[in-house]
C-alpha cells in the first residue's frame, strides 16, 4: 500500500497518528537528539518539521533501541517481609504505540537485537511486550550522516528491514509504503481518518522515490569492504593486531550505550523500604566489571581481550539472523568515540593484516 | 509470546550445614521449593539462580543428586553481595529460585566406564551431585575415584560424607590439602599428621598405600602422583581455574585424550538464560551451552581458560 | 605530517639510552582527532603527530588500571602540553605516579587544541587523515585532496583551551615549541567565567531545574570517570557491589549521585581538562560543572590543583591554624 503525504499536511499527520497509538517520535535535544513522547513535546507545529523532528540530516544520536529496549526496564516487582518475600502482579504491557521516523539502520537494529532477546532462549518478555506494541515507522535517510557505513553491511539509506512502514523524501512530500501487515492495516486505517491530506500514491510517485532512493544511495560516505572479515576472523583470535586497535580505547560505554544493536544488560534490584522491583539496566562488554566476578578473578580484564569481543560479536558471533553482520553501519560509535577510535578504519586495519595468509 | 523467564519461585531453607569458616565460609543449604509439588528435576552440573530478593541473584551449581528421594541442596561460598547475604539467612527463611538451568553431565554416555572426579574448593559441589547419582546407581559405572583437595583439613566440605566413604569404601578416595609454600618451597612443619606426602622431585614414585586416603599436596600433583589410566576411563575436574589447568595438563600427560576430561566453567552470570551476554566464550554462552565441558570442545571456544 | 626531526631524534634517543620502556604519543587519524598511541619501539614514534587534532589528554593512559597491568611501559616518555604538565603534578602530589616513572616531554607555546565536535559542527564530512595548522588566528584544515577550510581559532579550540592559563609546561625533562613565538587566545578569567557566572546568577530553585534537566539526560556510560586521567582508583565507588553505592538504573536519582560521587572525588584534584565533558557523548555540561568546582575549591580553601609542583594535595593538608572552610564548619 501506498501513499502520498505533502510535507506541509506532517503535523496533521502526526496529530492523526497520536489518536489510537501514543506517538513518540525524534527530536532534537542538548544531546544530539533521541526519540520522546509527542503528547510530552511542546512545539509549535509550524516549524520547519521536518527539522525539528530529526527526520533529514544526521539520525538522533541515541539510536530509537531505548524505545524498545529500554535503558531501565522492570523485570517484576515483589514485597519483602521479613526472612521472606512475595511477588507482586505484573502491570499489564505497554499500550501500543508507533515509533515515528526510524533511521533504517535502527529497524535493522532490531532484528540483530531480536536474534537474542526473542529467541533462541525464550528471549526477554518486556523486549518481547515493547516489541509488539510498537509500529515502526522508518524514513529513508536522503543524506546519511558523515560516519555512516549501511551499504557495506547489507544495508541501505532506505532499507526496509525490520519496519513496517518506510517513508521516502521526495522534496515536497513523503511517500508511506507499507511493509508488513500491520504496517498496511495501520496505514489504511490512517487512511480513513486523513481525507483531504492523505493521498493515494500513484506509480510516478512510487519511481520518483526510486530514484530518489538510488541518490541517497550514491551519498552513503564511507565504504568498507566486510567480506573477507568472516574469513579472516575465523582464523585471528589470537593475532597480534588486537593490542595495535585497542591501546586507545579508554573502556568506556559510548560505542555500546550509542550503538542500535548493542543489547548486554546487568539485572539489579532495587529497594525502597519493604517494596522493591528487579530491574534489567544496560550494560557494557567495555567494561571491565562485566566480567569480573565475585571472586575477584576477570577473563576479560584488560582492554584488548575486550575490544576483540565487540568486534567480533559485530563481525562473527552474532548477526541480524539473516547472514549480514550484528553491525548495521549508523556510524554512532565513530562520531562519538571520545578517543578517535573509527571502526571503518579499524575494519581496514584488520583487514589489511590479517588478509594476506 | 513466552512467560517472563526472570519470575521465581519460593524456596524455604530447611536445614543449613557449615562446611568450613574463615574468610570466605561455604555453607550448604536445603531447600524446598514451593511450586515444585512434584520432585525439583535436574540433571547433576546442572545450575539455578538463587535470589537474595533485594540483593540479587547468584548463579550455583547444584550440590544434590537427582534422585527423587533427595532434597535440593545447594553449596554457597560468601564471596559477593548476594552470597554474603544469603549467608545472613536463618533456617525458615525463603530464597527465591528459578531454573534449572545449564546442560549437566552427560553421564548416559559415561555408563559402563570407570571415573575420575577431580574436585578443589567449593568446585566440589557439582560432583557431589554427581556422585551422588553414582552412588544409586552404583552398578552402572566401574571404578570410581574420587580426588578432593582443600586448603586445609578444617576448609574441606562435606567432611561426614567424605568419612563415610571412607569407610565404606565404595568409591577409591584421595583426599588431600594444600601445601603451605616458603621461599624454598614446601614448609615441612606444615605438613599434618597423617596426611601422607607426594614425592615431589618425582611425583610418579610417591609410594601410595593401600588405604591412604589423606595426602598433603595440590590436587594436580596427588593425580600425578596415583598415576589413573585413562584406559576406559573419563575424568571429570571442577575447582579453581588455575587447579583445572593444571590437572588438564596432568591428565593429558597421563594420556587422556581431549573428550575423555570433562569440566564445569564458571563466568560471572546475570540472567542465566543466554541473554545478557557476559558469559560467553566466543558465540557460545557459558549458562545455556555449560556449565559442563569437554576438553575438546574448549580447545575450539574462545577464552575459554582465560 | 610525522614528527619534526629534532623531537623524533630525541624520542628515538630516549628508547637508545634506555632511559625510557615507551613513548605515549598521538597518532593521526581519519576523523577529526587524533588517537593515543604507546610506542614500544624507537621506529613506532614515526607515526606520531604534534597536530592540533591530536586533542585527547593522554595521561589517561598513565594512570588507567589498564597502566596498572602493565608496569613494563614505565618509565614512560609522554608528549604534554602545559595543562597536561599542570595535571601531571597533580597526580605526583597525590603518588599517583612517582616523577621517576615519567619523563616529561614539554610542548611549550601550545596555540590550543582542536574540538572534535566543533569542527565536525563545520565541517562534518571529514575522514580522509585530516590536517590542521594553527595560522595566527586561523586554523586550515586539509585533507589529502587539499585545502578544505580556514576556521576562526576561538571558534575551533576545546573549551579547556579558552580557558587556559598554563600554554607553558610547569615541569618538564625536555621541551620542544609547538609554535616559534607564543600566541595565545586571551584566556577566559577564572573571576569571571561566564558559564559559572551564569550559574551564579540563578536562585537555588532554577539552578537545580538546569541541573536537573541536565542530569536527566545521562544515559550512565561512565565516558566521563573514564576518560578522566585523575580517575583512577582501583576500587572506583561507582563501580562496587559491596557495598553498593550507586545503582545501574538510569534515572533522575542515580544518575545525581552518580555524577556527585565522581565530582566529590574531584575535588581539589580536578585540573578542569574538560576531558570528562569531551567524552560524553550526550553533551552533558560537566566542564562546566568541575569548573564551578574548582572555583568553590578556589573561593574556600584558595588552592588550585597542580600548579606547584612540589605541592601538597589539598585533600592530604592539615593545619590546626586551618582558617579555611572545613575549619570553619567544624566551629
Ligand atoms: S567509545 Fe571508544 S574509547 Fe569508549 S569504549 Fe568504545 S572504543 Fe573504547
Ligand atoms: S557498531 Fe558502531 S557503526 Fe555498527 S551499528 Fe553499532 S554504533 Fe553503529
Ligand atoms: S588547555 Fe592550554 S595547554 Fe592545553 S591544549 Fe589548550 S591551549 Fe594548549
Ligand atoms: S559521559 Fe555523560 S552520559 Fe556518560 S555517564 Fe558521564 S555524564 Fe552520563
Ligand atoms: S575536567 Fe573532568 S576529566 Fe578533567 S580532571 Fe576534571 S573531572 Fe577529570
Amino acid at each position: 500500500m501506498r501513499m502520498l503525504q505533502a510535507k506541509h499536511d506532517i503535523p496533521k499527520l502526526l496529530e492523526l497518528m497520536d489518536q489510537d497509538r501514543e506517538l513518540f517520535v525524534p527530536v532534537r535535544d542538548e544531546g544530539g537528539g533521541r526519540f520522546a513522547r509527542w503528547s510530552d513535546l511542546d512545539l509549535s507545529v509550524n516549524e520547519d518539521i521536518e527539522n525539528t523532528l530529526m527526520l533529514a540530516g544526521e539520525a538522533t544520536r541515541r539510536p530509537a533501541k531505548d524505545q524498545l529496549f529500554a535503558e531501565t526496564a522492570t523485570l517484576f516487582r515483589f514485597r519483602l517481609e521479613q526472612g521472606d518475600f512475595h511477588l507482586e502482579e505484573p502491570p499489564p504491557g505497554p499500550s501500543p504505540r508507533v515509533l515515528f521516523g526510524v533511521r533504517p539502520c535502527d529497524g535493522r537494529g532490531f532484528q540483530v537485537i531480536d536474534t537474542l532477546l526473542v529467541g533462541p532462549h525464550g528471549g526477554d518478555t518486556a523486549y518481547q511486550q515493547a516489541r509488539e506494541a510498537n509500529l515502526l515507522v522508518g524514513v529513508g535517510c536522503k543524506t546519511p550522516g558523515p560516519d555512516c557505513f549501511c551499504t557495506s553491511v547489507g544495508g541501505d539509506p532506505h532499507s526496509s528491514d525490520g519496519l513496517d512502514v518506510l517513508l521516502t523524501d521526495l522534496g515536497d512530500a513523503f511517500l508511506l509504503e507499507s511493509i508488513t501487515e500491520p504496517g498496511r492495516d495501520w496505514l489504511s486505517g490512517l487512511q480513513k481518518h486523513g481525507v483531504g491530506f492523505l493521498h493515494d500514491a500513484g506509480k510516478r510517485d512510487a519511481e520518483r522515490a526510486r530514484v530518489a532512493q538510488h541518490e541517497a544511495r550514491q551519498r552513503v560516505p564511507r565504504q568498507v569492504d566486510t567480506s573477507r572479515l568472516p574469513k579472516i576472523l575465523e582464523r585471528s583470535f589470537n593475532s597480534d593486531v588486537w593490542a595495535t586497535v585497542a591501546p586507545a580505547c579508554i573502556g568506556c560505554g559510548a560505542c555500546t550505550f550509542l550503538c542500535p544493536t548493542c543489547r548486554c544488560f546487568d539485572i539489579q534490584d532495587l529497594v525502597q523500604g519493604s517494596r522493591g522491583a528487579r530491574v534489567r539496566v544496560w550494560d557494557s562488554c567495555m567494561f571491565r566489571e562485566y566480567t569480573q566476578e565475585a571472586s575477584g578473578h576477570n577473563p576479560r580484564i584488560r582492554r584488548a581481550q575486550r575490544w576483540r569481543n565487540r568486534f567480533y560479536d559485530k563481525f562473527h558471533w552474532s548477526g541480524d539472523g539473516r547472514g549480514n553482520p550484528a553491525c548495521v553501519g549508523c556510524g554512532r560509535c565513530i562520531t562519538h568515540c571520545p578517543s578517535g577510535i573509527d571502526l571503518v578504519e579499524m575494519i581496514e586495519r584488520v583487514t589489511s593484516a590479517e588478509g594476506g595468509a | 509470546m513466552s512467560a517472563n523467564p526472570y519470575l521465581l519461585q519460593r524456596a524455604r531453607i530447611d536445614w543449613i550445614v557449615q562446611e568450613c569458616g574463615g574468610p570466605r565460609p561455604i555453607r550448604t543449604y536445603t531447600l524446598d521449593p514451593e511450586d515444585s509439588t512434584e520432585h525439583f528435576a535436574f540433571e547433576p552440573g546442572q545450575c539455578v539462580q538463587l535470589s537474595v530478593l533485594g540483593e540479587g541473584e547468584s548463579f550455583v551449581a547444584i550440590a544434590s543428586g537427582p534422585e527423587q528421594d533427595e532434597p535440593l541442596q545447594v553449596t554457597v561460598m560468601r564471596v559477593g553481595l548476594v552470597t554474603t547475604a544469603l549467608h545472613e539467612l536463618n533456617i525458615g527463611d525463603f530464597v527465591g529460585l528459578r531454573g534449572p538451568y545449564g546442560n549437566g553431565f552427560p553421564v548416559d554416555r559415561w555408563r559402563g566406564k570407570d571415573l575420575l572426579l577431580i574436585g578443589g574448593g567449593v568446585g566440589q559441589a557439582p560432583l557431589r551431585s554427581l556422585l551422588h547419582h553414582i552412588e544409586a546407581n552404583r552398578s552402572e559405572f566401574g571404578r570410581v575415584q574420587v580426588f578432593y583437595g582443600a586448603r586445609s583439613p578444617e576448609a574441606m566440605i562435606y567432611r561426614e560424607e567424605f568419612a563415610a566413604y571412607e569407610a565404606h569404601r565404595d568409591f577409591d578416595l584421595y583426599l588431600s590439602i594444600d601445601w603451605k609454600w616458603g621461599p624454598d618451597g614446601p614448609l615441612d612443619e606444615d605438613a599434618c599428621e597423617g596426611w601422607a606426602r607426594v614425592n615431589l622431585s618425582n611425583l610418579r614414585s610417591t609410594r601410595i598405600e593401600q588405604d591412604q586416603v589423606r595426602f598433603t599436596g595440590f590436587v594436580p600433583q596427588i593425580v600425578q602422583a596415583v598415576a589413573p589410566s585413562p584406559q576406559s576411563t573419563i575424568a571429570v575436574t571442577c575447582g579453581p581455574p588455575a587447579m583445572i589447568r593444571r590437572v588438564v595438563e596432568g591428565l593429558e600427560g597421563l594420556g587422556f585424550g581431549p573428550d575423555q576430561i570433562y569440566t564445569t566453567l564458571e563466568r560471572r552470570m546475570k540472567c542465566g538464560i543466554g541473554l545478557c551476554g557476559r558469559c560467553n566464550l566466543g558465540p557460545v554462552f557459558v549458562c545455556t551451552e555449560g556449565p559442563v565441558f569437554s576438553y575438546a570442545q574448549l580447545q575450539d571456544l574462545p577464552e575459554a581458560f582465560a | 605530517m610525522s614528527l619534526p626531526q629534532v623531537l623524533d631524534r630525541h624520542l628515538r634517543d630516549l628508547f637508545g639510552s634506555g632511559r625510557v620502556n615507551s613513548v605515549l604519543g598521538a597518532i593521526p587519524t581519519r576523523g577529526p582527532l587524533g588517537m593515543a598511541q604507546l610506542a614500544r619501539t624507537p621506529e613506532e614514534v614515526e607515526r606520531f603527530t604534534l597536530s592540533p587534532l591530536a586533542c585527547p589528554n593522554l595521561l589517561v593512559h598513565l594512570t588507567s588500571k589498564e597502566a596498572r597491568l602493565d608496569p613494563t611501559r614505565f618509565p614512560l616518555a609522554v608528549l604534554a602540553r602545559g595543562c597536561e604538565t599542570r595535571m601531571l603534578n597533580q597526580i605526583f602530589s597525590e603518588h599517583g605516579l612517582r616523577r621517576d616513572q615519567v619523563y616529561v616531554v614539554g610542548l611549550a607555546h601550545c596555540p590550543g587544541a582542536i574540538d572534535p565536535r566543533r569542527l565536525s559542527a563545520q565541517l562534518p564530512v571529514l575522514r580522509g587523515f585530516p590536517e590542521a595548522t594553527i595560522e595566527g588566528e586561523e586554523v586550515v584544515i586539509r585533507e589529502e585532496s587539499g585545502e578544505l577550510a580556514r576556521l576562526a581559532r576561538t571558534e575551533l579550540v576545546l573549551e579547556r583551551c579558552r580557558h587556559c592559563q598554563n600554554h607553558e609546561p610547569l615541569i618538564d625533562d625536555y621541551r620542544f615549541d609547538l609554535v616559534e613565538e607564543a600566541d595565545w587566545i586571551e584566556p577566559v578569567s577564572v573571576d569571571e567565567d561566564p558559564g559559572v557566572e551564569a550559574i551564579d546568577a540563578m536562585i537555588p530553585i532554577e539552578r537545580w531545574a538546569y541541573w536537573r534537566s541536565q542530569l536527566e539526560r545521562c544515559i550512565r556510560c561512565h565516558a566521563c570517570r573514564d576518560a578522566c586521567p585523575l580517575c583512577y582508583c582501583e576500587n572506583c565507588i561507582l563501580e562496587r557491589h559491596t557495598p553498593c553505592w550507586v545503582k545501574r538504573s538510569v534515572n533522575l536519582p542515580e544518575n545525581t549521585a552518580y555524577q556527585l560521587l565522581r565530582v566529590m572525588h574531584l575535588v581539589g584534584r580536578c585540573t578542569a581538562c574538560g576531558e570528562c565533558e569531551r567524552a560524553c557523548p550526550v553533551d552533558l555540561p560537566l566542564g562546566l560543572m568541575m569548573r564551578k568546582m574548582e572555583n568553590l575549591v578556589r573561593e574556600y580553601y584558595g588552592h588550585r590543583s597542580g600548579l606547584d609542583p612540589s605541592g601538597e594535595h589539598l585533600l592530604s593538608i592539615f593545619d590546626p591554624r586551618d582558617t579555611t572552610a572545613t575549619a570553619r564548619l567544624e566551629q
